[in-house]
């Protein structure tokens, strides 16, 4: 493992459940295709099982909330929504982080093309 | 050494993530446990989980068991700020317990009595740990609640018996006078049984709805009426009940055996979705066929209630013990291709 690597794979922790958030923000999804559409962007997600022990966090916060559905085949299904206290949160950390970001960028890229 | 089953892949890998989450707290590790099964049932149920190699790749996804668990206590217990003295509805809907849930359900059955039914119906419709399958079932079984039997039994057509007191005080006492005889209406223990099976029916579907909400609220996956992986295909004492009140059930307990019945086939993780529907669907069809029929064509028909037993009885009777039989066979052939050597 590269020596950076630790590092960012803490700095992926602290990020990922806004975008477990920012996924949620349009409708709400079952596990799966959460855990579907966040291991689609590349770098984000190294072991998907990590997701749900997430979410159950994030519930138990009151970020997310829980419905059942029925499914096309098979049992009923548990669905994550947003909140309204999980949008503030991500409303919240989005904007520090645009700022962060940029900071960091403007330090770590100094004098690069 | 023969291959493993995707099957027992995936049993091992749940067994071993069983076992590492031992540690967490009850109702973290059984939420956990339910999540990953749930994934695994939606992998295979969107073809990712088709053979052996298809099931590696997703189980190597998912992660290591233990890496899971330890990714869950990593994540601290938020600090939950003190519940404010005055929740607002919204927070009181979405709390944890089932506290809504069994004031709906009081409401549904015993307030029936009061007419609050409707306020009932309306709190189990403000519920998240029903889905909209359970709560059309809550709703339809029986419109009004166990009340609504009683108001049946004023509402139906009663079989008139004409009094011959009154026929003495007109005309006096006549050898000629036509013997007493009845006539018109529901007989007699047709109108008993209905009104019997409207009082019990949503007595069941609440006990049932409890259940569900009282296992989603514990987020328990094994005891979940919906256990998601079914294990290997094989006879329970559920599916034995199963077959015995579609069966023999529909004969004995009139109405409510095969109700019974069905209720616990959707229960059962041993028959597909598709088992299960064309078991309901065929029961259900062949019940309102019988009782459309009955009523519109039975009243013009010169001595048509003598066809109320057919109707009423023998059809619902042989459509439950067809599915029985269809069951039983779907579930024999799949003990015995698992047990005959691949």
């Amino acid at each position: 493992m590269e020596p950076g690597a630790t590092r960012i794979s803490q700095l992926r922790r602290g990020v990922l459940e806004y975008c477990v958030l920012s996924l949620l923000q349009e409708s709400e999804l079952y596990g799966f295709d959460l855990v579907k559409r966040l291991s689609d962007v590349e770098g984000l997600v190294t072991s998907e099982g990590t997701i749900y022990p997430l979410l159950s966090r994030l519930r138990r916060e009151g970020w997310v909330s829980t419905t059942w559905a029925e499914s096309e085949s098979g049992p009923p299904r548990r669905y994550y929504a947003l909140t309204d206290e999980g949008r503030t949160a991500l409303a919240g950390f989005t904007d520090e982080w645009v700022r962060f970001r940029d900071s960091v960028d403007l330090l770590l890229l100094k004098g690069k093309p | 050494m023969t291959a493993p089953h995707p099957q027992s892949l995936v049993e091992d890998y749940l067994a071993r993530l069983h076992a590492a989450a031992a540690g967490l707290p009850n109702d973290r590790r059984a939420e956990l446990v339910e999540g990953i099964t749930e994934h695994l049932e939606s992998a295979r149920a969107a073809g990712a989980a088709a053979d052996d190699a298809a099931v590696r790749t997703l189980l190597e996804r998912l992660g290591d068991p233990a890496e899971i668990v330890a990714a869950a206590w990593d994540l601290p217990d938020p600090s939950r700020p003190a519940p404010p003295a005055r929740m607002t509805w919204q927070q009181w809907k979405n709390q944890p317990g089932t506290t809504l849930e069994g004031c709906a359900l009081l409401l549904m059955t015993v307030g029936s009595l009061f007419l609050a039914w409707p306020v009932g119906v309306w709190l189990m419709w403000q519920s998240k740990k029903w889905t909209r399958w359970e709560k059309a079932l809550g709703t339809f079984v029986v419109p009004g609640g166990p009340i609504a039997g009683f108001y049946l039994r004023i509402l139906l057509p009663r079989e008139h018996c004409p009094r011959s007191s009154n026929l003495i005080a007109t005309t006096g006492p006549s050898p000629s006078s036509p013997p007493l005889q009845c006539s018109g209406g529901l007989p007699h223990w047709l109108t008993v049984s209905l009104t019997l099976m409207m009082v019990v029916l949503p007595l069941v579907v609440a006990a049932l709805l409890w259940y569900i909400a009282k296992r989603r609220s514990r987020n328990d996956p094994r005891a979940s009426p919906y256990a998601v992986v079914a294990p290997a295909a094989a006879w329970t004492g559920l599916e034995i009940a199963v077959i015995a009140l579609l069966g023999p059930g529909a004969l004995m307990l009139y109405g409510i055996g095969p109700l019974l019945g069905l209720m616990l086939l959707h229960t059962s993780p041993q028959w597909s979705s598709r088992e299960k529907r064309r078991a309901t669907t065929l029961m259900v069809f062949t019940v309102l066929a019988g009782a459309g029929f009955g009523f519109a064509l039975l009243p013009r028909l010169n001595g048509g209630w003598a066809w109320t037993p057919l109707l009423a009885y023998v059809l619902p009777a042989v459509a439950s013990m067809t599915a029985a039989i269809s069951l039983y066979l779907a579930l024999k052939r799949r003990v015995a291709a698992q047990s005959s050597p691949e």
